[in-house]
């Protein structure tokens, strides 16, 4: 398991750098600089700047510093958008919201999504089935900025019961946690449905009531395992989303989470900010993806680590 | 005294291309210590007999129509879930075709196994438990029982796992083992250990077992009573010579025909009854095997024959059955193991 574990991380430390590699390329390769405005700066103070950045040496040179800064100091450069702030900063402070709100859409989406994708399961083809499967269709096919909206309208500005935005208490992270939460819901409430309907129909649950089990025993001991399996590998990068943030969720209850970072620095062609945002989201998909192939072998004894 | 007796029970799967009568008016009993074995093809209506019995049944789609099920003086059918899921596992278990898919996957033997005792025997300790896990374990030949007790499923072989099945449905000691097509998942020297278990079990423990096979060759060791089934229908009942030796059903005396004999010349071809099981939801009022029958008259495809009985408990529905008063009739050879 452990010689499993650091296969994994070091598959993991591979991809991250040909992640690092590309996405400095491509950047490089859009037309366009961080510099470069309507109004062009005299030559000799963009030269000051570029120095400044290193912008001036060759390509392979700047992916040499770029590359030595990140692996040994774990610094992500100066932002060139946001004058005297590190992308390390900046991240920092963007992350701390975001990851709030994405723990509270986690803890949402899961205990909304299990709960209803159980009991549309356990009522197969019965009321309780359509009904909130009707109602996880809305939320898979609704815009995360109409879902805001509507939600916003209802509890804040109907029923006043929570702040319309910002997130100065705990109850205004309740909107934006609600908002995210709903989307992934409606898919683990799917994938919920689909899995425990499949090992529903197995013949080890029969099996189990030949031997004169409750209802209940059946549903917790025999079927839940397998029947998560298929939410646990979606939960691996649907975590890595939520922490990340949404720049549409962020936008609509004004947070200043991750989310705004990862569409302005690339229009800005902030080169640090962009390619840090890319890091940051690389590092918690692999990261997540090991977690959830070794919660498989939790779930699933026939699951082997060689 | 009649430790099981089914009496007229129905069952009818609800589909989308029609009402299936998946069994029929079907009756039988079972004494203590005996062993029935019921036959027929893929769709006669045997499983689902026994299903409807236990209460296994997922409704819907099957509605039991009609019947009683009389153990101990009560009807099963009749009693709430709770009360059936104290007599399952306990007084009546059951073990299934295929021992792949019928365990657990993801979880230990032990697990499998405790959880019956579990439910059904509170006063028991996990020790006791445990001992009497091992206990059966070793009884049924399972090599190394402790360490197979805390195995999981796919580190045993086939065979290794009905066994663990069956012990699964002994540790209690019920009184009727239903053993619904025990062997069709293993290969042949397997097969013939675990009717040699089942009948050792029988022998020692007087446990009354109901083998649902369609493999006539296998029941003529083991069973004292045989039902033959076609269509959700019942075709000929009786005890092992009725069936043997005193054929009266046309669709017996095919199945009994097309078992491979060493008598035989080589090179002869073996002789399968002709024609494909029946579509059960286009049977109506006539002999359900009826196309496929080589003593067919028009009478047999206007009207269902009655059931007739004779001598003992030797019983079946046609109106042209085979006469046994004759010598050399189906009884000419016996079909053992």
């Amino acid at each position: 398991m452990l010689k499993y574990i650091l296969k994994r991380i070091g598959g993991g430390v591979v991809t991250l750098f040909i992640v690092i590699t590309l996405s400095f390329f491509m950047m490089r390769l859009a037309p366009g600089g961080p510099f470069s405005k309507d109004r062009a700066y005299p030559p000799e103070i963009l030269r000051n700047i570029e120095a400044k950045y290193h912008l001036d040496k060759p390509l392979l040179v700047q992916y040499g510093i770029y590359l030595e800064r990140v692996i040994f100091h774990f610094d992500l450069g100066p932002s060139t958008r946001y004058a005297d702030r590190s992308v390390n900063e900046l991240i920092a402070s963007g992350f701390e919201y975001s990851a709030r709100i994405g723990l509270g859409a986690l803890i949402f989406s899961v205990f909304v999504g299990l709960c209803a994708g159980l009991i549309a399961a356990l009522n197969h083809n019965k009321f309780l089935d359509y009904f909130p499967m009707s109602i996880s269709m809305i939320g898979v096919s609704m815009p995360d900025f109409v879902l805001a909206n509507i939600l916003m309208l209802v509890f804040a500005l109907q029923l006043g019961w929570l702040p319309v935005a910002g997130i100065d208490s705990f109850s205004g992270y309740i909107l934006p946690s609600a908002t995210l939460g709903l989307i992934f819901a409606s898919s683990i409430a799917r994938l919920t449905r689909g899995g425990m309907l499949e090992i529903l129909g197995q013949d080890f649950v029969r099996t189990a009531r030949a031997k004169g089990l409750s209802q209940r025993t059946i549903l917790w001991r025999h079927t839940l395992k397998g029947g998560l399996v298929p939410v646990v590998s979606y939960l691996g990068p649907a975590i890595a989303s939520m922490m990340t943030g949404s720049l549409i969720v962020e936008k609509v209850f004004n947070i200043p989470g991750l989310g705004r970072f990862f569409v302005d620095s690339a229009t800005n062609r902030d080169y640090t900010l962009a390619m840090g945002s890319v890091i940051v989201f690389a590092v918690l998909i692999i990261a997540l993806n090991i977690f959830v192939d070794c919660v498989y072998g939790l779930l699933d004894p026939r699951v082997t680590y060689d | 005294m009649k430790l099981l007796e089914v009496k007229n029970l129905g069952v009818e799967f609800h589909t989308d291309e029609g009402i299936v009568r998946a069994a029929d008016n079907i009756s039988f009993d079972l004494e203590q210590g005996e062993v029935l074995g019921i036959v027929g093809e893929s769709g006669s209506g045997k499983s689902v007999t026994c299903l409807a019995m236990m209460g296994l049944l997922p409704m819907p789609p099957a509605k039991i129509t009609s019947g009683e099920v009389l153990f101990n003086k009560r009807d099963l059918l009749k009693l709430s879930e709770a009360r059936m899921r104290a007599i399952r596992g306990k007084d009546i278990s059951m073990i299934f075709q295929d021992p792949f898919t019928s365990l657990n996957p993801y979880l230990k033997i032990s697990t499998q196994l405790m959880e019956v005792l579990k439910t059904h025997a509170h006063t028991m300790t996990y020790a006791e438990s445990k001992r009497r896990c091992i206990e059966v374990l070793e009884q049924l030949g399972v090599p190394e029982p402790e360490i197979r007790f805390n195995s999981y499923p796919h580190q045993l072989s086939g065979g290794l796992k009905q066994r663990i099945m069956i012990a699964m449905s002994l540790l209690l000691q019920p009184k009727i083992l239903i053993a619904d097509e025990p062997t069709t998942a293993l290969d042949v020297t397997i097969q013939a250990q675990i009717l040699d278990l089942l009948k050792d079990i029988n022998k020692k423990h007087g446990t009354s077992i109901i083998l649902i096979t369609h493999d006539l060759g296998v029941v003529a060791d083991l069973c004292h009573k045989i039902q033959v089934m076609y269509g959700g229908r019942l075709a000929e009942q009786g005890d092992v010579d009725d069936i043997f030796y005193r054929t009266r059903h046309p669709y017996t005396k095919g199945l009994l025909n097309s078992i491979p004999s060493l008598d035989i010349e080589p090179g002869s071809k073996l002789k399968p009854i002709p024609g494909s099981p029946p579509d059960l939801t286009a049977l109506g009022d006539f002999c359900a095997f009826s196309p496929r029958c080589s003593k067919v008259q028009e009478k047999c495809r206007t009207k269902r024959p009655e059931r007739t009985h004779e001598t003992g408990q030797h019983v079946y529905e046609c109106f042209f059955p085979y006469e046994t008063d004759q010598l050399g009739n189906a009884g000419d050879r016996r079909v053992g193991s």
